[in-house]
């Protein structure tokens, strides 16, 4: 037996399926000369058995056998190898079987006998040489696909109805999913944002309907597994078929996350300076305008003490009063504000009943502010808690008087205090101008003023509920704020009941 | 010290009234007609309605118009020539320059005596024929 023909890569499996025994016998060793391995089968049944045991490439059938008729056992052996292919060999030139066949992909010649043998090898070898070729290209393919994959872009090609056909590994790896869960779906209803869907489509439509052939550059962020988001900055090419016309669109993105990010901070910071320099300039305006004041009255007391009533001056040392109170409440938020940050504010913590500390608190706010309506809902069974009353005091004076500040006349303060399990939950309700739901944190920070922007003749250096928010997080609590514009909001803080003061309660004489 | 027959009129555009009033009591006192203001927009019709002799401007109004109001005013033909003292919190140098730049004719820092007021006023008014 010869060699194997050098030029083929692999060894080509035949069957020869006939029942003519010599036939069959000479045609195995013409081509295992040539270097074909063979397999031999007298009908139907043993060509279907050999076919279970091994891969045959290609069948030399003759369509009539003593079982099965060679047509169906083609459609029988195409059911078992999908790829194989055949060369139908009859002594009938029927014409009948001829359409049958003709048109059908995996039949690949329709011999008569006697076989011309040189035909029939030169038909295996054109078989061989398409599949090699095939093989090729599959292979290249796969290679280009490798290389998308180790891309450093994600690429995704979706088609005509939006429905993504490709991903590489980038992709999967943004997206955060597996190839079979995202190629198949609408990319825009799945991975587009609500609120940049309808630009993505916009600039889809442009690309489809040929009206350019690439989008530059435009910047989209992806929704990614499993609530994340993503900024990617993409180059939108068209796909095309052969004939031109236009099949989909390769996205290739690239992540531009960090870099969002970055940007991000940068606007944060500029913003954190300029407030750094208006905090600065209102808090020297705050504290020269009740200077201001004691300086001009002072000084017109003393010069004009004469001329002047003693209504007036009366009058005047009042409003010398008022400034100094002003002045000593802006310094002592400074400094508190100061000692905050700096872990140095002390708490002096002791059992306090907080029923009683809540009737004061409401009791000299209504004096504070006859003009609005101040309630205090019931409280009933409040334990005692282990608190700074002074402290604590202080913030609900602060949020009291700021509820009364953004407020209109005679409107309701509704101030309450429950128990929540371990926790007191205190709350401040008002009716007034309210707080923008992309602010409610942003009250909290010290150099943040809702006031300039919302009610710019409100005054105020505004630093009074950072500090409240750090007297409340020093006790081991938590504040936070519900708000609708134009509607009102609520000030929520809670405090942790500690059980040293149930224990302190038993133990100590009251 | 000679005074007019016809008390000369100043107009106090600040937005704290206790400031104001101060501003305003020291200058009655003095014998002047005291107008008030609490803004820029009410101070410049003020000075449309009546015959202003001076204007005392606080730089820093509500949201900054201050220096607004002291552009508006000196690029009004009829009320350019009005001579305007500011007042303000801020004692800086440049503020200083930049008020007196653009048409202010003093300059007086808070916090202000009732002396100081007065001899500010006097000497403007007095130098006006």
């Amino acid at each position: 037996m010869c060699l194997a023909n050098i030029t083929m890569e692999q060894k080509f499996n035949i069957l020869i399926v006939d029942d003519d025994v010599n036939l069959a016998s000479n045609l195995q060793y013409i081509l295992e000369v040539e270097g074909y391995t063979t397999r031999v089968a007298h009908d139907g049944q043993t060509a279907l058995t050999l076919c279970r045991e091994k891969v045959l490439d290609l069948a030399v059938i003759d369509i009539k056998l003593p079982d099965i008729p060679g047509i169906e056992l083609i459609q029988k052996l195409t059911e078992l190898v999908p790829g194989m292919e055949y060369i139908i060999a009859t002594s009938y030139a029927s014409l009948e079987t001829a359409f049958e066949v003709i048109g059908q992909r995996h039949i690949v010649a329709y011999e008569t006998k006697p076989l011309n043998m040189d035909h029939l090898l030169a038909l295996i070898q054109q078989v061989v040489e398409r599949r090699q070729a095939e093989e090729a290209l599959r292979e290249e393919r796969e290679r280009a696909y490798k290389y998308l994959d180790f891309a450093g872009v994600m690429l995704v090609a979706v088609d005509t109805n939006q429905k993504v056909t490709h991903i590489n590994r980038k992709g999967c790896e943004i997206l955060g999913g597996k190839e079979e869960e995202i190629v198949g779906k609408n990319w825009i209803d799945n991975f587009v944002p609500k609120k940049v869907r309808e630009e993505v489509v916009a600039v889809f439509d442009k690309l489809m309907t040929g009206e350019t052939e690439s989008v530059e550059y435009f910047e989209h962020p992806v929704l990614t597994k499993p609530y994340g988001v993503t900024y990617i900055a993409w180059h939108n090419t068209v796909l095309t078929d052969e004939a031109g016309n236009i099949i989909g669109i390769l996205c290739s993105g690239e992540d531009i996350t960090e870099r969002q990010l970055l940007w991000q901070k940068m606007v944060e910071y500029e913003e954190l300076d300029k407030l750094k320099s208006n905090l600065l300039s209102t808090v020297s305006h705050e504290l020269r305008t009740p200077l201001a004041i004691i300086k001009g009255y002072s000084t017109m007391l003393l010069d004009y003490d004469k001329r002047l009533t003693q209504e007036e001056k009366n009058e005047h040392l009042r409003s010398i009063d008022r400034a100094t109170d002003r002045l000593t409440e802006l310094v002592d938020h400074l400094l508190d504000m100061s000692r905050l940050e700096a872990g140095l504010l002390q708490l002096d913590k002791q059992p306090t009943i907080i029923s009683k500390l809540m009737k004061e608190t409401v009791a000299e706010a209504k004096v504070r502010a006859p003009s609005h309506e101040i309630v205090l809902t019931p409280t009933n069974r409040l334990p005692m808690v282990d608190i700074d009353a002074k402290r604590i005091r202080q913030v609900l004076d602060n949020i009291i008087d700021n509820a009364v500040k953004y407020s209109g006349k005679g409107t309701r303060v509704v101030v309450e205090a429950q128990r929540v399990g371990q926790e007191l939950l205190i709350s401040v309700a008002d009716q007034g101008i309210g707080i923008p739901s992309d602010e409610l944190e942003r009250v909290f920070d010290r150099m943040y003023r809702i006031e300039q922007r919302l009610a710019p003749e409100i005054g105020g250096v505004g630093l009074g509920l950072p500090i409240c928010k750090g007297l409340v997080e020093a006790h081991g609590g938590r504040i936070w704020v519900e708000s609708e514009v134009d509607k009102g909001s609520t000030f929520y803080f809670i405090l942790p009941i500690e059980t040293r003061a149930k224990r302190r309660g038993n133990g100590q004489a009251a | 010290m000679a005074k007019p027959h016809k008390p000369k009129t100043v107009l106090i555009v600040e937005d704290e009234a206790d400031v104001r009033n101060f501003a305003s009591r020291v200058l009655e006192l003095e014998g002047y007609r005291v107008l008030q203001a609490g803004d820029g927009p009410e101070g410049m019709r003020l000075m449309k309605e009546e015959r202003v002799s001076l204007v005392l401007l606080d730089l820093r109004l509500p949201g900054h118009d201050g220096w607004a109001a002291l552009q508006q005013i000196k690029s009004e033909p009829e009320l350019s020539a009005i001579p305007i003292i500011v007042f303000t919190a801020s004692a800086g140098v440049s503020q200083r320059k930049r008020a007196l730049s653009m048409g202010a004719v003093g300059y007086l820092v808070k916090p202000l005596s009732a002396a100081r007021l007065r001899k500010a006023v006097a000497c403007i008014l007095s130098q006006k024929r």
